[in-house]
């Protein structure tokens, strides 16, 4: 019986009662009426249209911050070479130049004072002492 | 009293995507459904039929099967052809009501499948002589998978790949269980 996979040998032994799938159009379209249509809606399909929202309202934050993230980077991009740096290497140039005026202008101050100038004039004695000391003297004679 | 076994009911291309369109405009849905339950009704039913035995059972795990459809409509993509799709619904439905049944027997002396066979029997809408009975009980002998394939292929002589789709294994392993369920219904029917 098995082997043979013909339909005529396949008797249908099951039966159902007069008229049942006549009438099964409008006892699953009543069951769906009675069932799916007075179906409470379930927690999920209510909270749904908020999470979609909470969802799209956190996405628009994250494309906000990538964007700015972005701008901020590009304008750090097209900066000039860093200026700090290079600010404190001018100013230690000019900080130096400036302690040599100080020091060049603190001379002439002290070589204007009076008592200072006083104070430097070789004497002539000492003058001739350094010459008689190394034999200038002969020297500039012969 | 009782009506002409029928094959699957097939319809040709052009009115399967005009019952697929009316099935999405919420408009004409209803009245689609009520064509896809004449369409696919009568196969639907034998399908479980097959599973449960039972009349009773089998008019109420139908319902249920067309109601969840009715539901899920939203969720069908038309990758898979409607009738498989409804096949797939079908069948997890009817193995669902299996395992509840089921359930009810783990305590019992008696397994569901020696309730089902003894029911048969005294069921008016069983049509078989001592034969066909000797089949349904070797039939209810297989592993359930093995029982949905040995009827798809046996009696509605479905195509492997439809099969594969129905029930997501692949063709191969359908025609290796296929061939084992033949050997132990001639088996079991040897044995009498």
């Amino acid at each position: 019986m098995v082997e043979n996979n013909s339909s005529s040998n396949k008797k249908d032994v099951f039966k159902v009662p007069e008229g049942y799938f006549d009438s099964l159009p409008g006892r699953v379209s009543e069951n769906i009426t009675a069932k799916a249509k007075n179906v409470s809606p379930r927690w999920i399909d209510i909270v749904k249209p908020y999470l979609y929202f909470a969802a799209a309202f956190f996405m628009l934050g994250v494309f906000i911050k990538i964007g700015l993230t972005l701008m901020v980077d590009k304008d750090k991009l097209h900066q000039s070479p860093p200026v700090v740096p290079a600010l404190l290497e001018n100013t230690i140039e000019v900080d130096e130049l400036i302690a040599d005026d100080v020091v060049f202008y603190e001379t002439i101050e002290l070589l204007q004072d009076g008592d200072a100038i006083e104070a430097a004039k070789i004497e002539n004695q000492a003058i001739e002492d350094y010459l008689l000391d190394y034999d200038m003297i002969a020297e500039l004679t012969e | 009293m009782t009506e002409k076994n029928q094959q699957l009911v097939t319809i040709d291309e052009s009115s399967y995507n005009e019952l697929i369109e009316k099935l999405r405009n919420p408009e004409s849905r209803d009245e689609a459904f009520s064509q896809v339950v004449v369409i696919y009704g009568q196969g639907l039913y034998r399908h479980i039929r097959r599973l449960l035995l039972v009349h009773s059972d089998a008019d109420d795990v139908l319902q249920d099967t067309f109601l969840k459809a009715y539901l899920s409509l939203d969720n069908f993509r038309n990758e898979s052809k409607l009738f498989t799709w409804l096949f797939r619904i079908a069948t997890n439905e009817a193995l669902n009501f299996l395992k509840k049944k089921k359930r009810n027997y783990v305590l019992s002396a008696l397994s569901y499948e020696d309730v089902l066979l003894e029911s048969l029997h005294s069921d008016p809408y069983f049509d078989g002589a001592e034969i066909e009975m000797a089949v349904q009980k070797a039939i209810l002998s297989l592993p359930e998978k093995q029982r949905i394939v040995f009827n798809l292929r046996y009696y509605d002589e479905m195509q492997y790949n439809e099969m594969s789709e129905i029930l997501g294994t692949s063709e191969g392993a359908l025609k290796a269980s296929y061939h084992h369920a033949v050997k132990k219904v001639e088996k079991f029917l040897n044995q009498l």
